[in-house]
């Protein structure tokens, strides 16, 4: 054990084995939050795709644990707390009060994440805050589902809540909640969701009470702050590993749904001993679209990104965040002023923002960082009045992408956005509850970014509307910017989302056909009975150099589908063929097409 | 260093917040302000403001921060003097 | 005349026997080394072995963890995998979420197939309501089979979109493959797993393919054993809800025995419960890798659908609600990168095994720290079939005590300190997370290590009594017989309370329970079958049903009209999710979405009998390591000789050929007159 590791046990108020007990416990909680809220929401965001994440902070708003949730909100959580508690004070609660609050002005990722926060008291005294932050699939913005591909201010884009009292003392604040069901389109579903995280809430409460009881209020305190100094060090520990240096990188968003032209994001990762500054100096103003984000946010994608690179058994708490500082410049698309359109920022600049770092610090920890993942959550959203049933019904609808080949293995196909952790819509949930049918749903040969090793596949699913009208939204990105690869890999296979309408035979972009200002973002169009929408995912980035890649290797991606023996040819330089019915490679073919491919300028 | 905090009331009637000179968040309500150069400038926290002391010799003056309509297109534009217009006529 | 009932348990390391002699109502156990690269060995030598005559042999129960081990280890068929075309996918998409946040080097798991190109795509489709869309064609299903025909697959295994609502695709797909590739296992979705959710019924039907023929050629090497060697008689394996299945039939429904082997230490747990009066009991049942948590509320076992072949690899089959935590006897004891002392849930196994087996471990593990604490009596580990030894593992605490400023007794008694935790923890998520108190529970402990650890555990969690029953170590084995035949019939399709005909939902109820009785008579079955019904239902808008027992519906009541019948069931529907969540929603539309029956053939079980006192051991003591006491001179005892019916105070250690028991101070024991061990723990 080196001298660094032995000073994080040292200098402890409490023993350690107390600790990792307390800390379990406290990640438990979390996760029993979780079971909770899935069991008993209403909308497939919960239940489904399990978008919501449930942490724990102590009595000042500071955060002392979460668990396996989705990394976009578990860092924004920590700003969206800090700033209802510093809005309202901390004298303002009592027990059985809930505060909701949703305004990403105030911390939040985008509207349709709303927050619930609930003080924990124990003899009067308020000793620690539990909340909880879900995707609401409805939050009343100018398209059902919530995400506007053409919002061009906040307004639009739901119900924003300032920090408000949803219960006192236990009991409904019946205004609030008559607000909220009177702008949101599905408000049954909203209610339950809402009921859902308010038992959560209660879940934690009752255990914190229990562990409070147990190990009483001074070792509690003690523990918590412990774990925190632990975090501190250790992740400053991690930085110290990475050489000093400043990195810079930088990558486009295609466009914003509104104007013209495409923004970039530009960052300086400045490594300085035991801390690390990311400067996003010099990014492109904000955009006039929703694919603008929050300091809130952008700080959350910078975290995700450090997390994934340093020590996985790290404590997570406001500790392991301490000596990461983000520098973001008020204006910019990483950190939009008041009232621009941001609903896009939480799930498309959030995972190019954490690519940005990665790409970044590619150079300076080449044994870790991957290639680009797909990098976009494939938004698509839609609503309308179901043709059975004649209830309003809306959902958000996401797919997986490829991830970026890594330095020892290729990438997972079809996997969530990186700053997400949700689960798809089962086909079979899907047409119970929408009058859609999916014709097909598969992974997409070649997609992968050529590599040494392979960027993971990204994926094609084609619907068949099934109602008189449907109104359909969509932010997507990646779709004419290709995911980047790293140290001589190739890009991914770019996104896409195109229209073929009732008895035509070709596909084309929605600006084709509709006249959107993009291709990838647009809302409230309409859509009928037979139209048809291809939804495709992009693939990760290749890493290293596609003519390294052990031919066996390329052989078996032929085998199995994932690439064409034309790209083994193209991209790989390696023949197979096919005899009598299995593939193999051409070896006298394989070592000409090599040496004339790396010989070709 | 010298400075002070200085706290603010939450507003509900408009949204005008201080953002914090090094690293640019928006801040809820207590604000830290640093008398630097003669002028009064916010920070999130005195830590972040002794941040920003150290640091700034790497910052070249390109890289300041600029006006504070730095990014705004027409339309939001257009929205805030409509909002302000509102204000004026009350 | 045949009056012995034998239940076989085999394990990774020993295989277990207990005999019940009917007639002088009495039971015995034992154990012999298994033999898992012959299965037949074993089970054989010991059937041998035990004092049973092999005409004498009336029934037999078998349990093993064959088809778990064949999942886990990913050594099961080669798999064909038919489903709707432009969804071939299914198995390699999966549900798109992580099981690690923040660890760039994870990888997706991958399907029990051996290649993406063994999925097959047939042109049909049925739609959300149950209706056709595309019809399958006979020329669809010929061309399908040439393809099969010339890949040489061990299994096929079926599952198309909405087969759940709409079986005639299936089937029609089945019938041809069955006749076109007789000698071909086949599993098919809708007899598999009959629930919607495309991903987790195709995994389902995957899994079952996989392992189908490795359980057909199980059952029937073990056949042919008990033929051979004159043994004739019916036998049953347990299944993974604690049900009994007639071999035979097991054998066409493999999936059921993934999880067969914690099945029997519940359904003896549950036996024991109702033997002592006590509603509502936490089982921990710890062994060499793993400890694994259940519980019995109002006598009843808890059921679910969730179990993991690994994690993303679903298998949604019934099975009793068990959650399993990485701590066991072989969990090693290590450092992480931030200095701080873990234990688990990497496990030194049986081999290399703890280090004081001697036999080649190179890692701390829990039971060396039981043996440095004196728990643990190295001459008469497993009743003196293994010798430890405590050199190696005494300079390897030494070791570790140093880096990390402890001694090596307080590193000893952390690392059980952690391993406890770890367990109670486990006990927390499965009773809060049903909104009990485990305060109002007793622990049943057992496994090799459970009674060695229920007493710390049951104080950490405030529980009152720790109950440790007889053959500790085999209670699995004693559960086999404790079981009986079961028959689940599930059909899954979606009604609303506000638009459904009550007739149409009993008279399918009637059908299933119909299918259900018939399945068990063709077992074997000829007694009079008690049948439970119940309901998966949600507040409509939610996603997720609840399942709830309703009480028994049939258009055969007379007194009860078909509407009254659901309304009963959809009053325990709000019952059960105010217990579970704390609110219902009043006037609310319910939908029901799938229903099930289950018919139970009861079979004679074994009374645990009265057992007196064995042979005198008094006065033997040795020094323990207790928390806050130090070293304690503590008595020490063989179970046969404990005294019956009296309250002996801790600390005490109880010595058994399959388990060792350990009172704290301020505790006391009592031995029932049915050797069942009573603790109360005390403040």
């Amino acid at each position: 054990m080196t001298e660094e590791t032995k000073g994080s046990v040292t200098g402890l108020d409490v023993d350690q084995v107390t600790l990792t007990v307390i800390d379990n416990y406290l990640a438990t909680t979390c996760r029993e939050m979780g079971v909770a809220m899935m069991r008993t929401a209403y909308s497939p965001m919960f239940n489904e795709s399990l978008d919501f994440s449930c942490v724990l902070f102590d009595r000042n708003g500071k955060m002392i644990a979460q668990a396996e949730f989705c990394p976009s909100q578990i860092g924004t959580i920590k700003f969206t707390v800090e700033w209802m508690i510093d809005e309202l004070g901390t004298d303002v609660y009592e027990p059985g009060d809930v505060i909701i609050m949703n305004d990403p002005y105030r911390g939040s990722g985008h509207i349709p994440e709303h927050t619930l926060l609930k003080a924990v008291f124990h003899e009067d005294e308020i000793v620690a805050f539990v909340a909880n932050c879900a995707h609401l699939a409805e939050p009343g913005a100018k398209a059902p589902g919530g995400l506007a591909g053409d919002a061009t201010d906040i307004f639009q884009e739901g119900l924003r809540l300032p920090p408000l009292w949803l219960q006192r003392r236990g009991k409904d604040q019946e205004d609030v909640w008559k607000i909220i069901f009177a702008n949101h389109r599905t408000p049954k579903v909203s209610y339950g969701d809402l009921m859902a995280m308010v038992g959560s809430l209660n879940v934690a409460e009752r255990r914190l009470s229990s562990l409070i009881e147990t190990y009483g209020l001074d070792t509690f305190y003690a523990a918590t702050a412990d774990l925190t100094r632990i975090a501190e060090r250790r992740m400053m520990d991690e930085i110290r590993k990475i050489p000093d240096g400043e990195y810079a990188f930088s990558d486009i968003i295609e466009d914003d749904g509104v104007a013209e032209g495409s923004y970039t994001i530009r960052c300086d990762v400045v490594v300085d001993g035991d801390n690390v500054t990311c400067d996003f100096t010099g990014s492109s103003p904000q955009a006039a679209g929703p694919m603008n984000a929050t300091y809130a946010v952008t700080a959350s994608a910078v975290y995700n990104a450090f997390l994934h690179i340093t020590d996985p058994t790290i404590p997570r708490n406001e500790g392991c965040y301490r000596p990461i500082n983000i520098v973001a410049p008020p204006g910019t698309i990483v950190n939009c002023e008041f009232p621009a359109a941001l609903v896009g920022g939480n799930t498309e600049v959030s995972p190019r923002i954490t690519d940005i770092i990665f790409g970044a610090l590619a150079e300076a920890l080449p044994d870790r960082i991957p290639a680009s993942l797909g990098g976009t959550s494939c938004c698509f959203l839609f609503g309308g009045e179901h043709p059975e049933t004649g209830e309003l019904y809306s959902h958000f609808h996401f797919e997986g992408i490829g991830w970026g080949g890594r330095p020892t293995k290729d990438g997972n196909s079809q996997i969530i956005v990186i700053n997400g952790n949700c689960r798809n819509t089962p086909v079979e949930v899907f047409e119970s509850r929408y009058p859609i049918r999916v014709e097909s749903y598969r992974l997409l040969e070649d997609s992968g970014g050529p590599g040494r090793n392979r960027g993971g596949l990204g994926m094609e699913r084609i619907l068949t509307i099934e109602a008189d009208e449907i109104t359909v939204s969509a932010l997507f990105n990646r779709m004419t910017v290709d995911p980047f690869g790293l140290h001589g890999g190739k890009p991914g296979r770019n996104s896409g989302i195109f229209l073929r309408r009732h008895g035509e035979l070709e596909w084309r972009t929605f600006s084709d056909t509709f006249g959107t200002v993009s291709p990838s973002k647009f809302s409230n169009v309409v859509l009928h009975r037979g139209d048809q929408v291809r939804l495709v995912a992009p693939g990760g980035g290749g890493w290293g150099d596609p003519l390294d890649r052990d031919p066996d290797r390329v052989l078996t991606d032929v085998k199995e589908g994932l690439i064409t023996a034309a790209a083994a040819r193209a991209e790989y330089g390696v023949e197979v063929v096919r005899t009598n019915g299995t593939w193999q490679v051409n070896q006298t073919a394989d070592r000409t097409t090599r040496e004339t491919t790396k010989a070709k300028p | 260093m010298k400075g002070e905090w200085i706290e603010r009331e939450p507003m509900y009637l408009s949204f005008d917040v201080y953002n914090c000179e090094y690293c640019g968040k928006n801040i809820p309500r207590y604000v830290w302000i640093e008398d630097i150069d003669g002028e009064r400038r916010p920070f999130c926290t005195p830590e972040v403001a002794d941040i920003y002391l150290r640091t700034r010799s790497r910052n070249d003056p390109n890289r300041r921060r600029e006006d504070s309509d730095l990014g705004l297109t027409d339309q939001l534009r257009l929205i805030r003097q409509n909002c302000a217009g509102i204000e004026s006529e009350a | 005349m045949a009056s012995n009932r034998i239940g076989i348990d085999t394990g990774g390391t020993f295989t277990d026997l207990i005999l019940f002699d009917v007639d002088g109502a009495s039971i015995s156990s034992l154990k012999v080394p298994s033999t898992p690269h012959r299965p037949l060995e074993a089970f054989i030598s010991a059937i041998r072995q035990s004092d049973a005559a092999t005409d004498e042999i009336d029934f037999l129960v078998h349990g093993t963890t064959v088809a778990t081990n064949a999942l886990i280890q990913r050594a099961g068929a080669k798999v064909a995998f038919l489903c709707t075309a432009g969804h071939e996918d299914i198995p390699y998409i999966q549900r798109v979420n992580r099981q690690f946040l923040y660890d760039l080097n994870w990888d997706k798991p991958k399907p029990l197939l051996a290649s993406r190109r063994h999925c097959f795509g047939v042109r049909e489709r049925i739609d959300a309501k149950g209706e056709v869309v595309v019809p399958l064609e006979e020329e669809e299903i010929s061309r399908l089979c040439d393809h099969l025909e010339q890949d040489g697959f061990e299994a096929i295994a079926i599952c198309l979109l909405f087969s759940y609502l709409n079986t005639s695709h299936e089937e029609q797909l089945a019938n041809e493959l069955r006749r076109r590739f007789p000698d071909t296992p086949l599993s098919v979705s809708h007899e598999v797993a009959p629930i919607w959710r495309e991903y987790e019924r195709s995994s389902t039907t995957i899994a079952d393919a996989y392992i189908r023929p490795l359980i057909q050629g199980y059952v029937d090497s073990l056949e042919r054993g008990l033929n051979e060697a004159g043994i004739d008689l019916n036998w049953a394996m347990m299944k993974s809800n604690g049900g009994l299945m007639e071999a035979r039939a097991a054998a066409d429904h493999p999936i059921h025995l993934a999880m067969s082997g914690p099945a029997g230490g519940m359904v003896a747990s549950q036996h024991v419960a109702t033997l002592l009066d006590l509603e509502d009991l936490v089982t921990l049942d710890v062994g060499g890798t793993s400890a694994d948590v259940g519980m019995i509320l109002g006598t009843k076992m808890g059921y679910t659908t969730e179990y993991e072949i690994e994690w993303g690899i679903p298998a949604a089959i019934p099975l009793i609600d068990i959650h399993t935590v990485g701590a066991g006897g072989g969990s090693i004891a290590w450092v992480n990168a931030g200095g701080f002392l873990q234990v688990g849930p990497r496990s030194a196994g049986a081999n290399p095994g703890p280090m004081c087996y001697g036999t080649g471990g190179d890692d701390l593990t829990l039971t060396d720290a039981n043996l440095a604490l004196g728990r643990i009596d190295p001459e008469y580990f497993l009743g003196g079939r293994m010798q430890l030894v405590d050199g190696k593992m005494r300079a390897a605490l030494d070791d570790m005590a140093e880096s990390l400023a402890m001694s090596p007794l307080d590193l000893a008694h952390s690392i059980v300190e952690i391993a406890n935790e770890n367990m109670a923890n486990a006990i927390r998520m499965v009773s809060i997370e049903r909104g009990h108190d485990p305060r109002h529970f007793a622990l049943l402990a057992f496994g090799g290590a459970g009674p060695l650890h229920g007493a710390a555990i049951a104080r950490k969690l405030g529980i009152p009594k720790v109950i440790v029953p007889p053959y500790p170590g085999s209670f699995s084995a004693l559960g086999l017989l404790l079981g009986d035949l079961r028959v689940d019939k599930l059909w899954t399709q979606g009604y609303r309370s506000d638009r459904v005909t009550a007739e149409e939902v009993i008279g399918r109820f009637d059908t299933i329970a119909d299918a259900a009785v018939a399945e068990l008579r063709s077992q074997g079955f000829g007694g009079e079958p008690k049948l439970t019904y119940a309901i998966n239902m949600r507040y409509l808008g939610q996603n997720y049903e609840t399942e709830v027992e309703v009480p028994a519906l049939s258009m055969a009541m007379a007194d009860t009209s078909a509407d009254e019948q659901l309304e009963r069931a959809y009053r325990a529907f709000n019952a059960a999710h105010e217990r579970a969540y704390d609110y219902v929603i009043k006037d609310a539309i319910i939908e029901m979405i799938s229903f099930r029956v289950t018919a139970v053939g009861a079979i004679p079980h074994p009374e645990l009998a009265r057992v007196s006192v064995g042979p005198i051991d008094s006065g033997r003591r040795r020094d323990v390591y207790f928390a806050g006491h130090g070293h304690v001179a503590t008595r020490l005892i063989r179970r046969p000789s404990m005294p019956l019916e009296a309250d002996i105070e801790g600390p005490m250690i109880i010595e058994e050929e399959g388990s060792t028991t350990v009172v704290e101070p301020d505790m006391t024991i009592r031995r029932t007159e049915q050797d069942i061990l009573i603790m109360e723990v005390g403040r």
